[in-house]
């Protein structure tokens, strides 16, 4: 199924929308048989979803004559205008930036630390948002580093630690080059996040396209939308393609939340731990493969170790530097 | 409150708040599988239908409350307990949009949202759509008019309906103006109940 988070939904995805409107349209053109009728309200006493897809279709259907009345002076070939992009906001991974695609192949070792400036943090349990004054927008996940060297034909980012995404504002002359790892990830417009792991590299595609190198071993991988991929040091690269939802949950750092859906306790935990100077212990080895479903506030530690405690029947043990859960 | 009437007042006073409701909405649930916008705002809609309009003072902030509650009952249905509840609805910027809301759906921008949703349908479906909306003839004399069976107009005006109630599902050209609170919705799986798989 689209997720909650999929914002284009295709006409077809709502089927009850559609027999609601089906029920409009009916009744629009006359009462109804006593068949028809009956028909119909089953169908509304049968889930309260139809009920509702049906007030709405006809609060709609009556909307529109309301606004055939205000057209009044209107002309009929009025052109919508034409719709925005989204801002770099809410809805963040719905730009419609073009990405275009470059070739980088950059040697290994190339980049010594002393050709970066701006040197940008972010501490455990931070998320922080850099403007860069080209218009392009970093966001650094909890304990990260980059530095930053902009000049005039290239815009190169240095990933020293942790994860970081980036929305690039398109510029054709100066592409925009994240290194990583003996890696590059180049693009000109797009939005993208990268994540260094020990002795991995993870890359994850939400709008547009870009390129992953190894100037190393030649290896060259494109990426476009909705795309993962996965360097090992030593090994090929290796891709998957994750669901419209499954990006947006594993970028909903950007919004300072965590999300999981289906992820055992072991997972969930190790993630809240990363953002958490105090970490979470379960203390049940079989607490841990457990699943779990949930959203939380990045840094908020407590909150989760509670609900897994609730969730699972287990006890919070509050320590100076740790939270230990227990078995009841 | 006759039928009609609380069919228009749905129209007029929640509608407009819509698109802002499924933009708070997806920023709390958005990467789960379990939980879907389009279910909340039917059921919302549903309670909406059951309450008693004369009795609601502030419509937005209800259709928030509403839309609020039923991800609350969600999560406390599901087998895995989690999460943090929505902030409290009180936190949140609602009487602060309800004027763009308003505006949102009384001008011209209204006219022109119809218009580019009528836009994508095939000619004869937007023809019969306009007889019936714009020279308001009846189903009859359209098909008449068109030379086509009843049956045929009943088709062309759902699929146009269809068109527009989706089109209504977002801010239109409108800056998104949905209310900000601090908070993390928490949500659970509620596969059962509406049957859905997951796709891990």
């Amino acid at each position: 199924m689209a997720g909650p988070g999929t914002m284009s939904r295709s006409m077809a995805k709502n089927e009850i929308d559609n027999i609601a409107a089906d029920w409009v349209a009916r009744l629009d053109g006359g009462p109804l048989g006593a068949n028809k009728q009956a028909e119909l309200d089953a169908w509304l006493a049968a889930d309260a979803r139809h009920q509702g897809a049906y007030v709405r279709a006809r609060a709609i259907w009556q909307h529109t004559n309301r606004v055939a009345a205000m057209s009044e002076g209107a002309t009929r070939d009025d052109k919508p205008a034409p719709a925005q992009a989204a801002s770099w906001g809410i809805s963040g991974r719905m730009l419609a930036i073009a990405a275009t695609l470059l070739v980088a192949v950059v040697g290994a070792g190339y980049f010594g630390f002393e050709h970066y400036d701006g040197r940008k943090m972010a501490e455990i349990g931070e998320v922080r948002l850099i403007a860069m004054n080209d218009g392009s927008a970093i966001n650094l996940n909890t304990a990260s580093v980059i530095q930053t060297r902009y000049d005039a034909d290239e815009r190169r980012i240095l990933l020293r630690e942790g994860e970081a995404s980036f929305k690039v504002a398109h510029e054709d002359a100066r592409p925009f080059v994240v290194a990583v790892d003996g890696l590059t990830v180049r693009a000109v417009g797009t939005h993208f996040s990268v994540r260094r792991l020990k002795g991995a590299v993870s890359v994850i595609v939400a709008e547009g396209i870009v390129e992953v190198a190894n100037p190393t071993t030649g290896e060259i991988q494109r990426l476009h939308a909705d795309e993962w991929l996965t360097a090992v040091a030593g090994q090929t690269f290796s891709t998957a393609n994750l669901s419209a939802n499954e990006i947006s949950r594993r970028m909903a750092w950007e919004d300072g939340r965590l999300v999981f859906d289906g992820e055992s306790v072991r997972e969930a935990t190790a993630e809240v731990n990363r953002y958490a100077t105090v970490k979470i212990l379960v203390e049940d080895p079989a607490m841990l493969d457990e699943t779990l479903v949930g959203v939380f506030r990045i840094g908020d530690s407590k909150t989760y170790a509670n609900s897994v405690a609730a969730a699972f029947d287990a006890r919070l043990v509050e320590e100076e530097n740790a939270l230990r859960i227990v078995k009841k | 409150m006759t039928e009609n009437e609380h069919i228009e007042w749905l129209s007029r006073e929640i509608l407009p708040h819509e698109p802002d409701v499924r933009i708070w909405l997806e920023r709390r649930i958005r990467g789960l599988s379990g939980i879907d916008v389009d279910d909340i705002i039917q059921e919302a809609y549903a309670r909406l239908w059951a309450a008693e309009p004369e009795k609601i003072k502030e419509p937005r902030a209800y259709f928030f409350t509403t839309a609020r509650n039923l991800v609350s009952e969600i999560l406390r249905r599901s087998r895995i307990v989690s999460i943090e509840m929505m902030a409290d609805i009180e936190t949140l910027n609602i009487v602060g949009s309800d004027i763009d809301a308003e505006r949102r759906l009384s001008g011209r921008q209204e006219v022109k949202r119809l218009f580019g949703a009528l836009a994508d349908l095939p000619q004869r479906c937007r023809q019969a759509f306009e007889l019936r909306k714009f020279e308001a003839l009846s189903q009859k004399e359209i098909a008449s008019r068109m030379g086509v069976a009843e049956s045929t107009v009943e088709k062309h005006l759902s699929k146009a309906l269809r068109l527009v109630m989706e089109s209504m599902k977002t801010p239109g050209n409108t800056p998104d103006t949905g209310p900000e609170g601090r908070s993390d919705g928490g949500a659970r799986d509620n596969e059962q109940k509406h049957g859905k798989k997951r796709d891990r």
